[in-house]
């Protein structure tokens, strides 16, 4: 069975889903209004409200044997900020969103570009291209890329892996074995701290390194420094590992 | 350690099993008050491990100190040096080498100020810095550094 909704929003519109499993794509379309179609066998048990430029779309039981997988296809207008907790359901999101909330055990996540991103994921792993904000991220076993991030990082991981391409603002990543690679890392205050992942990151010319690196029982490998000359950026950075290799290199 | 994403697990994989309930409203109830509850017992579980992993660590790193502490509620293992003693690395042998060193007067005086830092005498400290350089030999892995540097 089908559902189709639409609630007419304003500029700053909130979208609320909660579903247990299948899948959920949030696509951004015209401003003024959120329509949602919603595929499940038991669509009617859903909860599709408004509450002024706030929508909910819930599944209102957990426990329910009938409708726990659905396929959500959600059009909300530009820079709609998003809330989604999902135990199993991959989450797609396509277009330029607002802040994004997301809460997953277990579903992958794809998004094109968010102003912020909050992530805590289990198993699922979270690919995306660009995050204007800051980006915070759990997870354990899924594994992460982004290609851009223009804020603050930080990510605590198990064994999940993390490849960021470019992170323009500071960087805080605490890992026990996954790898944290980190192409560009623009910001003044980098620490990664691992276990047995590896860490390589890759600094920009022109600033000055305050280095604070361990590693007990890895390998580290660093650039050839530049002369000393005159004034320079200041940039913290502390990597410490008990056996997993650094690697620092420039970036560009 | 992050404890969420593993609270988030455990909840969800009891979540797939409350279809039992049949649409039963008073069983669901009971069966999410029981997953709520499992809440701080998996916590203490996760605490135990972390000491179990400490003790595993501890093992193979006999030259560090391995902690269990709290990060944000979080346990988490803080690996530091194990504390300066005067006990010779080469167990079993008598300290009757010597070995006379020409040292600058401020390196002394770091030397110094260091041993006293790590409540060590100065022959401990020094016997404790140039066993763990002599026994990492020719192995390049381990590294440790304090530097500025320009890119």
């Amino acid at each position: 069975m089908n559902r189709h909704e639409r609630w007419p929003v304003g500029d700053h519109a909130v979208l609320d889903v909660g579903v247990p499993s299948g899948s959920v794509e949030v696509r951004v379309g015209d401003h003024g209004s959120v329509q949602a179609v919603l595929e499940s066998s038991a669509a009617e048990d859903f909860e599709m409200s408004a509450a002024g430029d706030r929508i909910t779309i819930r599944h209102p039981s957990r426990w329910f044997v009938r409708g726990r997988s659905c396929r959500l296809m959600v059009t909300v207008p530009p820079g709609t900020d998003v809330e989604i907790d999902a135990a199993s359901a991959t989450v797609r999101l396509v277009g330029v969103l607002g802040a994004v909330r997301l809460r997953t055990a277990s579903g992958d996540v794809t998004f094109d570009r968010v102003a912020h991103l909050d992530v805590t994921s289990a198993s699922g792993g979270v690919t995306g291209d660009r995050v204007d904000g800051d980006v915070s991220l759990t997870a354990i076993s899924g594994n992460s890329s982004f290609q851009r991030v223009d804020g603050r990082m930080r990510a605590s991981l198990t064994s999940a892996n993390l490849r960021v391409d470019e992170c323009a603002g500071d960087l805080t990543v605490v890992t026990t074995s996954g790898t944290t690679r980190i192409g560009h890392c623009g910001g003044s205050d980098i620490s990664v701290r691992s276990v047995s992942g590896d860490v390589r990151l890759g600094l920009p010319t022109g600033i000055r390194v305050e280095a604070d690196l361990s590693t007990v029982s890895g390998r580290a490998r660093l650039p050839e420094p530049a002369p000393f000359s005159g004034e320079r950026r200041p940039v913290n950075l502390n990597v410490k590992t008990v056996s997993g290799d650094i690697r620092i290199e420039r970036s560009r | 350690m992050q404890l969420q994403p593993v609270l988030l697990a455990v909840q969800s994989a009891l979540s797939a099993q409350g279809q039992l309930a049949g649409g039963d409203v008073a069983v669901e109830a009971a069966i999410d008050h029981l997953v709520q509850g499992l809440g701080p017992v998996l916590r203490q579980a996760a605490f135990d491990l972390a000491e179990q992993a400490a003790v595993e660590v501890r093992s193979q790193l006999p030259d560090r100190q391995v902690d269990v502490v709290l990060l944000d509620g979080d346990p988490a293992l803080r690996i530091t040096d194990a504390p300066v003693t005067d006990a010779d690395p080469a167990a079993g042998e008598d300290l009757d080498a010597r070995i006379t060193l020409r040292v600058t007067p401020t390196l002394k005086t770091m030397i110094e100020d260091a041993a006293e830092a790590a409540g060590a005498s100065i022959n401990g400290w020094v016997l404790d810095a140039l066993s763990k350089r002599a026994r990492k030999g020719t192995d390049e892995r381990g590294f440790r550094s304090t530097t500025t540097f320009d890119l």
